[in-house]
């Protein structure tokens, strides 16, 4: 009773902040609360006519479909090394980036050279995936016909050889991705009080003994924060970048294929919604386990960075 | 212990990019052209530090004290070798440090916002400088340890600086710049960001510190009590130019002109607008209807620089203006009681003049409207050019 008097007196005495906060309240409950309702199509046999309280109810079974499959093991796999590769090279190639935009003293370069970086950010999945074939296609790619052949080197027929893909993925994903994610890291660099770098100059710090000494502890919570939001998405992967700019090339699947992208192909050949949602299921499940073990791993080690 | 020589220094900033073009930009014919009211404010750029000249000795305590914006912290971070010095040299033991880098000058700073490193501890902060020169742990730990004791800090040496109080922290970054004993120790405004009676410690601290520490020091303050309190010579800077360089002493009782005059000293120092009238070898200054003839040494400098008769700016601190039966008359706007002195706010033909009367020589109290008449000695006054604003005594 008294619990609920004293947020009746919140209520009243906050009510404009409320009021506030109230069209972010509606969207999170429209769009990432009421589609929790759709998780039950994992438990169920789904069909049209059933609708989704309607349809059968088959317990785990579309979760055994899911893994009991030949590909459960490589699709796992690959959304698994790939999201490792990204976090991990992420971090470092983001922090980097960011520091040499952070350490340009001119505000032209700098800009100049964010905006390239940004740019790829910008563009769609689809004109990647042709960027990517205008540069890897077999008889009219660039590498081949102006690269390869002039060096008398024999043509690679990129889309039907595998080894080549876990490169070119993670290259085109930086090469995309970079411009954003160092934009955080910037911004926290840029938060960092510059006297701490002058008395670090001081003491007879290198920049790169700064860098190490100053900026890398002072982004260690963007890093943690940053780290375990990635980790609680390491089940996910980006549908563009594993299914168009493979060119959804069946020779090179091994390589290529994730969960997501799993999903989809068996949505479109089999249109079997029960063993997506359990797969989406799947994927929240476990990603939100990894990120209350990453945190509470974090807490063990330094609470004052965890996010909880 | 180092000897510290700024031979003309000067620090320009030039213009950004867009700045020079809008500073540029063709005005209308209608519109009025601004007058430039700011000096530093110039073609090359913001000059924020010129015609700087100072010998620093060995074990001096300097002292750089002016407003905001007046140049001071400029020079000292130039000296810090964070700024680059435009133009001119500085020595420290006599070798050009104009192009060597801040860590190879072997001085250290205390800054105005302690700096610390966040997420090192206390023992950390101050053992950095030293790991990084590779000195062997031991030796490091000696001396954090011996820094921590001078400075009380020991039982705070694991925390971190956020579980620091101002005061803690300030000493830890006094600590953290003691802890390698460097040749000259830089202090941009350190007790500034205290309340004032930490302020009034860490005063007494850092004199204390001086003593056992016994360094060169270079400190910026726009505090006059702690320029007067600390230092064993004083440079009063305004608009990037040293205004006077002395003991506390001297620019206190021989300002050099109205600016350093109206700087030091609290409360400030009463102007009038008097004349200056020279009867042979005689000097008098005529205000408010009296006649004060200027004490023997100040009569033989204006003699010296041989001054005439011209209207001037005369100056009398409050505390060398007395109350008398008959002098220039006042009507009291206000008087604060101060404890062993009564300060009175007087209006003096329309003009402020503050008065200090001790409470030991008050007959009376002194109420609102009440009229008083207060007179100055000629040993106590000081006349400024109108024209130069200079002392002519200069």
């Amino acid at each position: 009773m008294q619990k609920k008097s004293s947020l009746m007196k919140k209520l009243k005495k906050y009510w404009p902040f409320y009021f506030l906060a109230l069209p972010g309240l509606i969207y999170f409950f429209i769009n990432n609360y009421i589609p929790m309702g759709g998780l039950i199509l994992a438990f169920e046999k789904y069909t049209v006519s059933g609708g989704i309280f309607g349809s059968k109810k088959i317990g785990f079974q579309n979760f055994k479909f899911l893994f009991s499959n030949a590909d459960a093991w490589i699709m796992t796999r690959n959304t698994l090394l790939y999201n490792i590769v990204f976090i991990l090279l992420g971090l470092v190639i983001s922090i980097l980036t960011a520091y040499f935009l952070h350490e340009l003293k001119s505000n032209m370069s700098r800009k100049f050279y964010q905006t390239v970086i940004l740019f790829p950010s910008l563009l769609s999945i689809i004109i990647v995936s042709y960027l990517a074939n205008a540069l890897l296609a077999g008889d009219t790619g660039f590498i081949n016909n102006h690269i390869l052949l002039p060096l008398g080197l024999e043509p690679i027929s990129f889309y039907s050889e595998k080894k080549w893909w876990p490169f070119i993925l993670v290259f085109v994903h930086f090469w995309q991705m970079t411009g954003t994610s160092c934009i955080l890291y910037l911004a926290n660099m840029s938060a960092i009080d510059p006297s701490l770098y002058e008395a670090a100059s001081m003491d007879g710090a290198t920049r790169w003994q700064s860098f190490f000494n100053i900026t890398i502890p002072c982004l260690v919570p963007t890093i943690i924060t940053l780290t375990i939001l990635a980790v609680g998405k390491i089940f996910n992967s980006d549908f563009g970048l594993f299914y168009q700019v493979p060119m959804n090339s069946g020779a090179i699947i091994d390589v290529t294929q994730t969960i997501d992208t799993y999903v989809y192909r068996g949505l479109m050949n089999t249109a079997n919604l029960g063993m997506s949602a359990a797969a989406c299921f799947y994927q929240s499940v476990v990603g939100f386990c990894l990120v209350m073990i990453t945190n509470s791993m974090v807490r063990r080690i330094s609470s004052e960075n965890a996010m909880f | 212990m180092a000897e510290v020589k700024l031979v003309n220094i000067k620090k320009v900033y030039p213009y950004v990019s867009g700045e020079e073009k809008k500073k540029n930009k063709k005005k209308s014919a209608d519109e009025p052209e601004k007058k430039k009211v700011n000096l530093q404010i110039t073609d090359e750029g913001v000059v924020a530090v010129q015609a700087f000249n100072l010998d620093i000795k060995d074990k001096e305590f300097i002292v750089l004290v002016g407003p905001s914006g007046c140049g001071k912290s400029t020079t000292l971070r130039m000296v810090a070798g964070l700024e680059e010095i435009s133009d001119g040299e500085l020595y420290i033991d006599g070798k050009l440090m104009n192009d060597v880098a801040p860590k190879d000058r072997d001085i250290a700073m205390v800054f105005q916002n302690y700096a610390l490193y966040p997420h090192m501890t206390v023992y950390d902060n101050m053992a950095f400088s030293l790991k990084l020169r590779h000195t062997p742990k031991d030796e490091i730990d000696k001396k954090v340890r011996e820094a921590a004791e001078i400075l009380d800090i020991t039982q705070y040496l694991e925390r971190k600086p956020k579980a620091l109080s101002g005061g803690q922290r300030q000493r830890v970054a006094i600590g953290r710049a003691i802890v390698r004993a460097p040749k000259v120790m830089l202090m941009d405004e350190p007790l500034s960001n205290l309340d004032a009676k930490l302020r009034n410690e860490m005063r007494a601290e850092i004199i204390k510190l001086r003593q056992r520490i016994n360094t060169t020091f270079m400190y910026v303050t726009h505090d006059q009590t702690e320029a007067m309190t600390l230092g064993d010579r004083i440079v009063i800077m305004k608009d990037g130019y040293i205004q006077q360089i002395g003991t506390p002493q001297e620019v206190f009782n021989h300002p050099a002109n109205l600016f350093v005059a109206g700087f030091i000293g609290m409360p400030v120092m009463n102007f009038f607008d008097a004349e200056l009238k020279r009867e042979g070898d005689k000097f008098f200054v005529e205000v408010g209807g009296i006649k004060v003839e200027l004490a023997p040494e100040k009569e033989a400098r204006l003699l010296k620089n041989n001054v005439q008769s011209q209207p001037v700016t005369l100056g009398v601190r409050p505390e060398h203006t007395d109350v008398a039966e008959q002098g220039i008359a006042s009507t009291v706007e206000v008087a604060e009681m101060m404890g062993s002195s009564v300060h009175l706010h007087l209006n003096a033909d329309g003009k402020d003049v503050i008065v200090i009367v001790p409470t030991i020589d008050m007959k009376g109290s002194y109420k609102q409207g009440d009229t008083v008449h207060f007179t100055f000695d000629g040993k106590v006054a000081h006349v400024f050019s109108k024209e130069t604003d200079k002392n002519l005594e200069f």
